[in-house]
């Protein structure tokens, strides 16, 4: 069935060739990484950074979001303040770590102990320091997304977190919008 | 001649090699020629791992006493 003049035909079949085009561009894998930063444990914020590095030195975009524990992992030292915050949120931010170097070990923790050891044991075997990592994973372009509701529910301010100005503070939706498109979606 | 950059990556642990490979990268032009020595074990491995994905060419890759060196051609 062909109706209408040649250009008019040619025009409907380059219309049809570049949603197609769009299509398949949709539905390309992309080069994205998306990691759920969750845990708040010094060795699970080293396994995700571990990655998150990696991916980066492997030409990907990373996508990190951090929600729940994780969130003091973007805490600055000696930044933390109680104006206008709840007790109970003061409370928190003085028992939460400052930052990833200061996060407790998932397992043998004994009070810090077992930390130090494992610490010195990776210096000795040439392991990356964690703000190390942290700092390294920030220079080779990873977008960082702060979960709102989190940092709300600690209370968390601009001025108590790392690049406070430049975070993405967002939602679920934001996330699953980015993790949707990602090739990859870890959970740590 | 392409350019040539040597990486002295011995001692280092993944990921680092890897990162001093992308970083390096980054400042190259298209068909520089990166040399890495590196003695982590995971290198070899993780240096074809990454000519694959970043579709670099791996020219060459030989032992040095405890060291592996990879010849990378950039993409």
């Amino acid at each position: 069935m062909e109706t209408g003049t040649l250009e008019q035909r040619l025009q409907a079949l380059e219309g049809e060739v570049a949603s197609l085009r769009k299509e398949l561009a949709d539905k390309t894998p992309s080069n994205m990484v998306s990691l759920i930063c969750f845990s708040g444990d010094w060795d699970r914020l080293f396994a995700g950074l571990t990655i998150a590095s990696g991916a980066l030195a492997m030409g990907q975009e990373v996508h990190l979001f951090f929600t729940f524990w994780a969130v003091s992992a973007l805490r600055l030292k000696g930044k933390s303040c109680s104006d206008g915050k709840e007790l109970s949120q003061s409370m928190l931010g003085s028992m939460l770590p400052e930052g990833p170097a200061g996060a407790r070990l998932s397992k043998m923790h004994f009070m810090g102990l077992g930390k130090m050891m494992m610490r010195r044991l990776m210096k000795k075997n040439g392991i990356e320091d964690i703000d190390a990592l942290m700092k390294e994973v920030r220079e080779l372009g990873a977008h960082f997304h702060l979960c709102e509701t989190s940092s709300g529910l600690f209370g968390l301010k601009v001025e108590e977190l790392e690049d406070g100005d430049s975070l993405d503070r967002c939602g679920v939706a934001t996330f699953l919008g980015l993790a949707l498109k990602s090739r990859l979606v870890l959970f740590i | 001649m392409p350019e040539r950059i040597e990486l002295n990556c011995r001692g280092m642990k993944c990921p680092r090699p890897i990162i001093e490979i992308a970083k390096a990268a980054r400042r190259s032009s298209s068909g520089t020629e990166l040399l890495v020595a590196s003695d982590d074990l995971a290198f070899e491995s993780d240096v074809k791992a990454w000519c694959e994905t970043t579709k670099a060419t791996l020219v060459a890759l030989e032992r040095d006493g405890a060291a592996v060196v990879a010849t990378i051609r950039l993409a």
